[in-house]
């Protein structure tokens, strides 16, 4: 953490409502998207993410300094989706279920060929599509591991889990999603160019 | 075919390799690894802050949800001793309130009383007639009905407080 972070910290457990503005535009990104591969809906990923900071608002002074401000944030989106998760679960007898709405990925500057970018942005949106399949807290071990790169170890902490738990949980839910996708697409799963040139 | 144990995220043994050569189910999960690792983030919206900061001043301003379970039970223990009182009571209460506050005051006191000995009462034709396991599950049904009454409107309220900010 830089110490312009921890000084907008120690201002923000002052009450310093604009010092917390900033710690938000700093973390929106990583907690939106930590929501959004969580729930699989914009405006319920918005909500929770607003959920999120406000929670960690209210409870700043519950902060331990020797810990990631960012880890612990995605700590309690991701406790928060869950619990959604199985609101939304336990729910599904009274009202029609959530379905994942168009995924909007940032365009990517690096990729002129329109028919890669095409093609890649079918292959993400498919992804989460079966993202969406896998048990709450699969899904949470690995969106934390993959998109936000939480060694097993810290998100064994932010999830109370063993770290082992964790590494079985992420080998089988990497399994079942290998499997969902060759049993239910015809699109090849490609890697970068590097990884591809290995195989 | 036997796999070998890997961790994708650190760099493969030639062994590895090999294997995933001409293992068609390791070589679909390193691939659906490799997707994974490619995913690039879901941005928020391009407002996400100030939406977020108009939910905050609002958040600070609206009143505290109040604290349920206090009124919840006083009302409920008034409920039950008024009940009680003018079940006992040879006139109903509303009669009594007219005197003045002393008096409701003093009756009051007397309807609590007669509660408690009706409650006695009670009690004691429970303990003659009712055997103690029956009366001990009956307390216990009871007592559940009553929590998961109380249950049903705290989260009906929470529901309606979430509903109306």
């Amino acid at each position: 953490m830089s110490m312009d972070e921890q000084t907008l910290l120690a201002c923000a457990r002052q009450k310093d409502d604009q010092a917390f503005l900033r710690l938000v535009e700093l973390y929106q990104r990583p907690v939106y998207n930590l929501c959004y591969r969580m729930l699989g809906d914009a405006q319920e990923a918005e909500d929770a993410a607003q959920e999120t900071f406000l929670r960690a608002y209210h409870h700043l002074d519950r902060y331990d300094s020797r810990r990631s401000f960012a880890s612990w944030l995605l700590s309690i989106a991701a406790h928060h989706c869950i619990d959604i998760l199985r609101r939304r679960r336990s729910l599904s007898f009274l009202e029609a279920s959530v379905e994942d709405d168009e995924l909007s990925l940032p365009p990517d500057p690096f990729q002129p060929d329109p028919q890669l970018v095409a093609e890649r942005n079918e292959q993400h949106r498919l992804l989460q599509r079966l993202l969406l399949r896998l048990s709450p807290l699969d899904r949470a071990i690995i969106i934390l591991r993959y998109w936000h790169e939480l060694p097993e170890a810290e998100i064994a902490r932010n999830l109370n889990l063993t770290v082992t738990v964790v590494k079985v949980r992420l080998h089988r839910a990497r399994r079942h999603l290998a499997r969902l996708w060759s049993q239910e697409y015809t699109l090849p799963l490609t890697g970068n160019a590097h990884e591809a040139s290995l195989l | 075919m036997k796999h070998p144990s890997f961790d994708p995220f650190l760099p493969l043994s030639k062994e590895v390799q090999e294997h995933l050569r001409h293992c068609s189910s390791c070589q679909a999960m390193w691939q659906m690894h490799q997707l994974l690792r490619a995913a690039p983030p879901v941005p928020p919206p391009a407002d996400f802050l100030e939406r977020f900061e108009k939910r905050l001043i609002r958040e600070k301003r609206a009143p505290q949800a109040p604290r349920l379970w206090p009124l919840l039970l006083l009302g409920l223990v008034l409920l039950l001793i008024v009940a009680a009182g003018n079940a006992v009571a040879p006139r109903p209460i509303w009669v009594r309130v007219i005197p003045g506050f002393m008096m409701l005051l003093m009756d009051w006191g007397r309807y609590l009383l007669a509660s408690l000995h009706t409650a006695f009462i009670l009690l004691e034709f429970l303990a003659r007639h009712i055997p103690p396991l029956f009366g001990l599950s009956l307390l216990s049904g009871g007592l559940l009905v009553f929590g998961m009454w109380c249950l049903s409107v705290r989260y009906a309220v929470q529901f309606a407080w979430s509903h109306m900010r």
